[in-house]
C-alpha cells in the first residue's frame, strides 16, 4: 500500500488542544473539564483540574485567565469565564481529598532548592509518585511570594490538603550556597525565586548535568514567571526530571503553547455569558449554563460530515489504526481484523478529503485497503457479489454496445449513459440519445459499465478487464469524446482512463421549453458533482428553464454526501446503508432533483419523491413511481439494446436462440417480487432452482405444505425454492438463500460421484 | 432442527433423516444436523435455519 495514504495522517488535527488549554499554563484539558461540568458533576470536574494545577484553590484565585484571550467565543460575543468556573467547581465539589496511591518508594533522590510555589508544586508531583524529597528553603517557612499575594489560610490550608499523604523532607532556614552540597541527589531543582541564587547555571542552559550522577533543573520566578506560571512550571519541571530519572537523558521541559487546530466557524452561534448572580460565584445551575456556551473546541469536520466515523463513533485516526492491523499478513484466527467489514461499508465518496482541514483522503486508504484485502485473499465475497453479477451483465453481449451512427464506423462523440441509467428505464437512453443525434448526427453509443463496482470490490484484475472493454470500445469507435450522463461514471473515467475525453451529455441537451414541467424541487447533487461546479449550475439552468422552481438543501450544497450507493456498502453493512440513506431523505420535505440514477432509483425505492433531470426534459417517469426492481433492471438494459438496434440500426436482436430450454412458466406474486428484489435476487436465478429441481429430480416434497423445496447454486450463492406445481407451470411459495457452501453438493446433487471428487 | 416433520425425497422416495453435514465458507467449515436423504444425501433446509443460525455465522466469518 502506498505510504503517503497513511503518512497523511500524521496532519491529523484531532489531538490539536483547543486555544484556550494552549494558551494555559498548565495545559489543562478544559474539553474534559468543561464537560463534566456540563453535567453538573463538579467532584469529577475537580479531578480533572487538579490534576492539572496541583493547587486548585491557589490557582483558582490567582490565575490571570489567558485562557480568556484566547477564546474562539470572543469572535461571536464574549469568552468562556474558565476562571469563574474554576472557582466555582471548587466551591461546589464536595470530594477534595487527595488520593492516597500505594506505591513502593523509589530509589531516586531529588533536591528542591527554594520552598516557593514551583518548587513545592515540582515537589508534589514527585513525591506523589514515591520519589525521595528533599526541599531547601533559606528562610522560616515555605510559601515564597504566595505571602504577599494569597491569603495564608487560602495556601496553608490547600498545602494542608495536596500534601496530606506525601512524605517529604522540608528543611527550613537551609540555604544552599553551592550546588556541590547537592552532589549525592539523582536529581535538583533550582526555584530559587525571584533574585534568586542560580548558581550560574542559567548561563549554562536548562538544565545542566553538574556530574555524572545529578542533572540540575531551573524554573519559577527565578526565571521571571508570574505565580500561576512558576507553579507551571514546577510541574513540567517535574515531568522532565522524571524522564530524567527513567532514561539518564537530560532534555528540556517541554511546553508548548501552540496549536494548529481548526475548527467550523458555523459553530460559533452567539449565546450571552452567564453573570454570577451573587459576587463572583455561581451557584451550579450558573456553572453549568455557562460551562454549555463553551464549544469544547476539537477538529471534529470528519465526526460532522463523515457518514462512517458518525455509524461506526470512531474517528479517522482509529479507523486508520484498524485498517492497518486488519491488513497485516496473517490469518485472522491469530490475530485481530477488526476492520474488514467497516473497510467494506465506506462509501468511498471522498466527503473527508472536502472538509477535513489536513485536508485527510480517508477514502483512497479504504479502497486500497480493499485492494489489499482482496489480493490477500481475505475479502469476503458475499460484499460485493451481486454488483459484479450486475456488472457483468451489464458488460455482457446482452446488454453491452458500442456503435458508431448508422453507416458509420468511426464517430466524433458517442454517448456514455453507465450502465445504471438505462437499467433505471430504457428511455432516459433511448430518448436522450435521438436528441443529441438531431442536434449532433455524429455521435454513437458505448453501452457498458464505468468499472466502479469491481474497483469498489477491490478485484484490481477484474476493474482492468472492465476499463479494457471500455478502451477498445472508444477505440473501436475511432476515440470519440464520451458523453456522461453520470458523475461516478466521470470520476471514475477521469482517474483510470484519463486519456478518454469526456464530456456530460447535459452540455449537449437542448434548454426546454418553459412550461414543460413545473413544481418545487431540492437539487440533490450526488456525490461525484463534488468536482464538477459547472454540471451542478447547468443542472439548476436546466430545471429552471424547464419551469420547476428550486429550493435550497443547505446541508447537501455544504457538502455532496452519497446517496449510499457509492462503495456498494448494502451487502456488507445493510444497517449502515439504511442510516445513510434515511439521513439523505430527511434533509427535506421537497421532491429532489437528481441527475445520478443510482441517486434516483433508491430515494425512489425509500418512497423519496423524485425526479431524474431527464423526467423533467422528456417527461419520462413521474416523481412518484416506483423504481425497477433488480430483475427488471436486467430485463431494462436488454430492452435498452433491443430497442438500439432495432429501431436506429434496423438489426434483428437478440439473435435466434437455438437453446430449448424448459420454458414452462413461474409464477411469483408481487409481494415474493419485492421481497426478491429486497434481497437483490433474480428472478431469473430462482426460476433456474426449479428448473434444475425438476429437470434432476433434486427435490424434496413437504407433504404437510403440499410442496417441494429444492436448492442449486449458482454462482457463488445457494438458492432455495419451496414451489408447487400449478397449471402447467410452478407457482412459488418461498425462497432463501445463502452464502454458505453445503459441502459435497456436487456428489449429492447427482452431478458428480464421490471418485470424481 | 428442533421441529420433526416427515420429509421425502423425490428422486428416492425415502423419508428424510436427521444427518450431520458439512458447510463451509471463507476456508472456514461449519458443521450442522439437517435433514438428508440417506440414498443420495439430498439435503433440506428451512428457512428458518438459513436465515437464523447460517445468517448469523457467516456474518461472524466476514468479520474474521
Amino acid at each position: 500500500m502506498d505510504d503517503n495514504l497513511l503518512r497523511q495522517f500524521e496532519n491529523c488535527l484531532q489531538f490539536e488542544p483547543p486555544w484556550c488549554a494552549a494558551a494555559c499554563p498548565f495545559h489543562l484539558d478544559v474539553r474534559e473539564f468543561i464537560s463534566r461540568l456540563q453535567r453538573g458533576n463538579a467532584d469529577a470536574a475537580y479531578k480533572v483540574f487538579r490534576d492539572a494545577v496541583a493547587f486548585p484553590a491557589i490557582v483558582a484565585a490567582l490565575c490571570p485567565a489567558p485562557c480568556k484571550t484566547a477564546c474562539i467565543r470572543r469572535e461571536s460575543d464574549e469568552a468562556i469565564e474558565l476562571n469563574l468556573l474554576e472557582r466555582a467547581c471548587l466551591a461546589h465539589a464536595a470530594r477534595q481529598e487527595p488520593n492516597s496511591y500505594n506505591v513502593p518508594q523509589k530509589n531516586k533522590r531529588v533536591a528542591v532548592v527554594g520552598g516557593g510555589i514551583s518548587g513545592l508544586a515540582c515537589c508534589l508531583r514527585l513525591a506523589a509518585k514515591k520519589y525521595q524529597l528533599t526541599v531547601f528553603e533559606r528562610g522560616a517557612r515555605s510559601g515564597g511570594h504566595l505571602w504577599q499575594r494569597l491569603a495564608p489560610e487560602v495556601f496553608l490550608a490547600e498545602f494542608e490538603r495536596q500534601f496530606q499523604f506525601v512524605d517529604y523532607e522540608l528543611l527550613l532556614n537551609k540555604e544552599i550556597t553551592d550546588l556541590a552540597a547537592l552532589a549525592e541527589f539523582d536529581a535538583v531543582y533550582v526555584a530559587s525565586g525571584s533574585g534568586g541564587a542560580d548558581f550560574g547555571l542559567l548561563a549554562q542552559g536548562n538544565p545542566v548535568q553538574i556530574n555524572a550522577k545529578t542533572a540540575v533543573f531551573c524554573g519559577g520566578s527565578l526565571l521571571g514567571k508570574n505565580t500561576v506560571e512558576a507553579l507551571a512550571d514546577g510541574l513540567t519541571a517535574a515531568a522532565a526530571i522524571e524522564r530524567y530519572l527513567q532514561t539518564g537523558i537530560p532534555q528540556p521541559a517541554q511546553d508548548t503553547c501552540a496549536t494548529k487546530i481548526q475548527i467550523d466557524r458555523a459553530k460559533l452561534q452567539p449565546a450571552p455569558r452567564v453573570a454570577p448572580s451573587q459576587g463572583y460565584l455561581y451557584s451550579l445551575d450558573e456553572l453549568v449554563k455557562e460551562a454549555k456556551r463553551c464549544l469544547r473546541c476539537q477538529c471534529d469536520a470528519c465526526r460532522t460530515y463523515l457518514d462512517l466515523t458518525a455509524y461506526y463513533n470512531k474517528w479517522p485516526l482509529r479507523i486508520k489504526d484498524e485498517i492497518q492491523a486488519t491488513l497485516l499478513p496473517g490469518r485472522a484466527d491469530l490475530k485481530a481484523v477488526p476492520a474488514k467489514r467497516l473497510i467494506n461499508s465506506s462509501n468511498l465518496e471522498g466527503t473527508l478529503k472536502q472538509v477535513c482541514p489536513a485536508g485527510i483522503d480517508i477514502d483512497s486508504l479504504l479502497l486500497a485497503a480493499r485492494h489489499n484485502l482482496h489480493a490477500q485473499g481475505k475479502q469476503p465475497w458475499g460484499f460485493h457479489h451481486f454488483w459484479l453479477a450486475d456488472m457483468a451483465e451489464a458488460n455482457s453481449d446482452q446488454a453491452a454496445l458500442a456503435r458508431a451512427p448508422r453507416g458509420k464506423t468511426k464517430c466524433k462523440y458517442a454517448f456514455f449513459p453507465g450502465c445504471q441509467l438505462g437499467a433505471s428505464d430504457p428511455r432516459y437512453v433511448s430518448v436522450t440519445y435521438c436528441q443529441l443525434l438531431r442536434d449532433e448526427a455524429d455521435t454513437g453509443i458505448l453501452l457498458c459499465c464505468c468499472g466502479a463496482p469491481a474497483n469498489w470490490a477491490g478485484d484490481t484484475e477484474l476493474h482492468e478487464q472492465a476499463l479494457e472493454q471500455i478502451r477498445r470500445g472508444w477505440q473501436a469507435l475511432g476515440q470519440p469524446t464520451l458523453l456522461l450522463a453520470c458523475p461516478m461514471c466521470k470520476r471514475q473515467l477521469r482517474q483510470y482512463l484519463p486519456q478518454i475525453p469526456t464530456a456530460f451529455v447535459y452540455d449537449w441537451l437542448k434548454p426546454p421549453s418553459p412550461g414543460q414541467a413545473s413544481g418545487a424541487y431540492a437539487v440533490f447533487d450526488p456525490c461525484a458533482s463534488r468536482e464538477e461546479p459547472e454540471l451542478r449550475a447547468k443542472i439548476r439552468e436546466l430545471a429552471r428553464a424547464a419551469g420547476c422552481s428550486l429550493e435550497p438543501l443547505p446541508q447537501n450544497e455544504a457538502c455532496q454526501q452519497c446517496c449510499s450507493w457509492g462503495g456498494q456498502t448494502a451487502l456488507a453493512n445493510p444497517d449502515y446503508t439504511k442510516s445513510v440513506i434515511n439521513k439523505r431523505i430527511g434533509e427535506s420535505k421537497l421532491p429532489y432533483l437528481t441527475y445520478c440514477a443510482n441517486c434516483h432509483d433508491i430515494f425512489a425505492a425509500h418512497g423519496k419523491d423524485n425526479a431524474h433531470i431527464l423526467d423533467l426534459l422528456y417527461a419520462i417517469r413521474p416523481p412518484q413511481a416506483a423504481p425497477p426492481t433488480v430483475s427488471e433492471r436486467r430485463a431494462n438494459r436488454r430492452e435498452l439494446k433491443k430497442q438500439l438496434l432495432t429501431e436506429l440500426w434496423q438489426e434483428a436482436w437478440p439473435p435466434p436462440s437455438a437453446e430449448q430450454g424448459d420454458k414452462r412458466p413461474l409464477l411469483i406474486t408481487p409481494a415474493l417480487q419485492k421481497r426478491l428484489d429486497q434481497e437483490r435476487i433474480f428472478e431469473e436465478d430462482i426460476r433456474r432452482v426449479v428448473i434444475f429441481c425438476e429437470s434432476g429430480g433434486r427435490k424434496v416434497w413437504h407433504p404437510q405444505g403440499e410442496y417441494y423445496c429444492g436448492y442449486c447454486e449458482i454462482g457463488p450463492m445457494t438458492y432455495w425454492a419451496q414451489y408447487r406445481q400449478s397449471g402447467s407451470g410452478f407457482e412459488l411459495l418461498n425462497f432463501y438463500a445463502h452464502r454458505m457452501k453445503i459441502d459435497l453438493e456436487v456428489v449429492w446433487n447427482g452431478r458428480k460421484t464421490v471418485a470424481d471428487l | 432442527m428442533a421441529e420433526k416433520q416427515l420429509l421425502i425425497c423425490d428422486k428416492c422416495q425415502v423419508a428424510l433423516e436427521i444427518s450431520g453435514v458439512h458447510f463451509s465458507y471463507l476456508n472456514h467449515s461449519f458443521q450442522a444436523q439437517v435433514p438428508r436423504c440417506p440414498n443420495c444425501g439430498q439435503v433440506y433446509l428451512t428457512e428458518d435455519f438459513v436465515t437464523g443460525r447460517m445468517r448469523q455465522v457467516e456474518w461472524e466469518l466476514e468479520d474474521k
